[in-house]
């Protein structure tokens, strides 16, 4: 019992001490809801799509995700994964053949430099989707994102 | 408080510490210790940004001192190629210098820029034997962002200068309906022979307000070997990002690092190439986000976006000298949309202030 009253003030503060630590942190931070899914094409799993949700309103931010080989997806705002903001948004997918991809010219290359196209610069990409997914007007697919966690299944048609 | 205690017990007048006590005493030390040491990490983190910003500030003044001398902000980048005048003799249209070499004089490197000029401008920025290409510029380093190995014998820069929310043709003027130039530092074309080789901006060209728009960013320099987007390299991919941006922001997985396999490590390696690859920057998807360039080589246009090691966000330099803290949260409106040629960005809040004549409102950001 001798002891009580310095256990309870070094306890009084350890804990102030401890509380001084938490301080800080961001305070502008988006409110952001998950959203997964999963997106076909003629009912197979699509892997390598881009999935893009397009603000409909203003104030919102666009998320992206990537599809995997499961055609499964988690839409991204800021950090991997982190979700999307409440509110309505038109949805896109979009999977592109590479186009063709030139050497970087070496600076000692005496083209280096010179401007103009490089011999096998970059060709328009073939779209490997339907066309109509890549834009928010033609695509007709929307997503209302609400609070909790969402998921949105996109079934495409060729 | 203590004596006291001691003195109603009564019993035993020893002086000095119980084991208790001082057991007490060293865990309250140990626990200052460990909540001060992150406290102190933070507070080198803090002055260093500090110096970044300081830095910013006096590109500013020396940016504002430019365009009281020659009445032109200097172009993002000068002329690629060579040409002949009336005479017939080549001359050189400044072999991609950058407006980091325009502006020397103001930020007290008169010497160097000396060297530039007695060269008439004509040896390019990746000739590692001219001296003035190897210079390191205290002004232009950010002590946040580690120094790199890429392009190990030029200088190195921390900022960048604003393309603004142009995406295509941002290498080059040359025609193309101005989607080139909607930035405060566009880049000269080829050669004065392309007929359409574009001009720098004046502040009056500003229309958006100088305190509305971005001249000069923050990126992090190219490091060797890398492919995480927080290490400033740029991925390589098929041009549909040109009408959709969205596919660039998609490129990153989770660890932070590009899908994309073909990676170009050029930002901030060349203090005095002025192409957008090396000294320039886009505001299209938001800062700390992602880079992508459509093939050629590091003269290609594409989205080259700020970034910095700053928790948060990045600074930039406005155009009336103000220097701001941009959140990585910052609206960035419809990414989907194609680059524009005209009118107001369609990229949000950050998208306006990078284009200087969008004519936008902009709202506290």
């Amino acid at each position: 019992m001798k002891n009580t009253p310095l256990k309870n003030l070094s306890a009084v503060a350890f804990l102030a001490l401890l509380l001084a630590g938490c301080g800080g942190g961001s305070a502008d931070s988006l409110s952001l809801e998950k959203v997964t899914g999963v997106v076909t094409l003629s009912g197979a799993a699509l892997e390598g799509a881009t999935v893009t949700f397009a603000p409909k309103t203003k104030g919102l931010r666009t998320a992206v995700g990537m599809t995997d080989q499961n055609g499964a997806y988690a839409l991204t705002t800021v950090t991997s994964g982190d979700g999307a903001m409440a509110g309505d948004y038109a949805v896109i997918v979009v999977k592109v053949e590479a186009g063709k991809t030139s050497e970087t010219l070496d600076s000692n290359d005496p083209n280096y430099g010179k401007g103009g196209a490089y011999p096998g610069a970059s060709g328009t990409a073939k779209y490997i989707t339907p066309e109509k997914y890549s834009s928010p007007a033609t695509s007709g697919m929307t997503a209302t994102v609400k609070e909790g966690k969402n998921e949105f299944n996109f079934d495409l048609k060729p | 408080m203590f004596s006291l205690s001691r003195h109603r017990a009564g019993l035993r007048a020893s002086k000095g510490f119980t084991l208790i006590e001082l057991l007490v005493v060293i865990a309250i030390i140990a626990t200052l210790v460990a909540i001060l040491l992150p406290a102190v990490q933070q507070a080198r983190e803090a002055a260093r940004r500090s110096t970044c910003k300081n830095n910013l500030k006096q590109l500013g003044i020396a940016l504002h001192n430019y365009h009281d001398t020659y009445n032109t902000l200097p172009p993002g980048c000068m002329l690629t190629n060579e040409f002949q005048d009336a005479g017939n003799t080549i001359r050189m249209g400044g072999r991609r210098k950058g407006a980091h070499v325009s502006i020397l004089p103001y930020i007290e490197q008169g010497a160097i820029y000396d060297m530039f000029a007695a060269d008439n401008f004509v040896r390019t920025p990746w000739d590692t034997a001219f001296t003035p290409n190897q210079a390191k510029i205290g002004v232009l380093q950010c002590p946040s962002d580690p120094s790199s190995t890429e392009n190990a014998n030029n200088g190195h820069t921390n900022y960048m200068f604003s393309r603004g929310d142009s995406l295509q043709d941002n290498n080059r003027w040359a025609g193309n309906g101005g989607r080139g130039m909607r930035g405060m530092f566009p880049q000269l074309g080829d050669s004065a022979t392309d007929g359409n080789y574009g001009r720098a901006m004046k502040f009056a060209d500003v229309l958006d307000g100088l305190s509305n728009s971005i001249a000069v960013s923050e990126r992090i320099k190219a490091k060797s070997g890398s492919i995480l987007v927080a290490d400033g390299v740029t991925v390589r991919i098929a041009d549909t990002f040109r009408t959709n941006p969205s596919l660039c922001l998609a490129q990153v997985n989770a660890n932070g690092e590009y899908i994309g396999t073909d990676i170009l490590r050029s930002t901030g390696t060349r203090y005095s190439d002025g192409t957008v690859a090396f000294t320039g920057f886009t505001t299209i998807v938001g800062p700390n986000k992602a880079s992508c360039h459509n093939g050629g080589g590091d003269e290609n246009d594409g989205i080259f976006d700020p970034s910095s090691q700053h928790k948060g966000g990045v600074q930039v330099l406005m155009g009336d000298g103000a220097v701001r803290f941009v959140s990585n949260n910052i609206d960035t409106g419809n990414l989907t949309a194609a680059a524009p040629t005209a009118g107001q960005s369609p990229y949000g809040v950050w998208g306006s202030l990078g284009s200087i004549m969008g004519r936008e409102v902009v709202s506290e950001f």
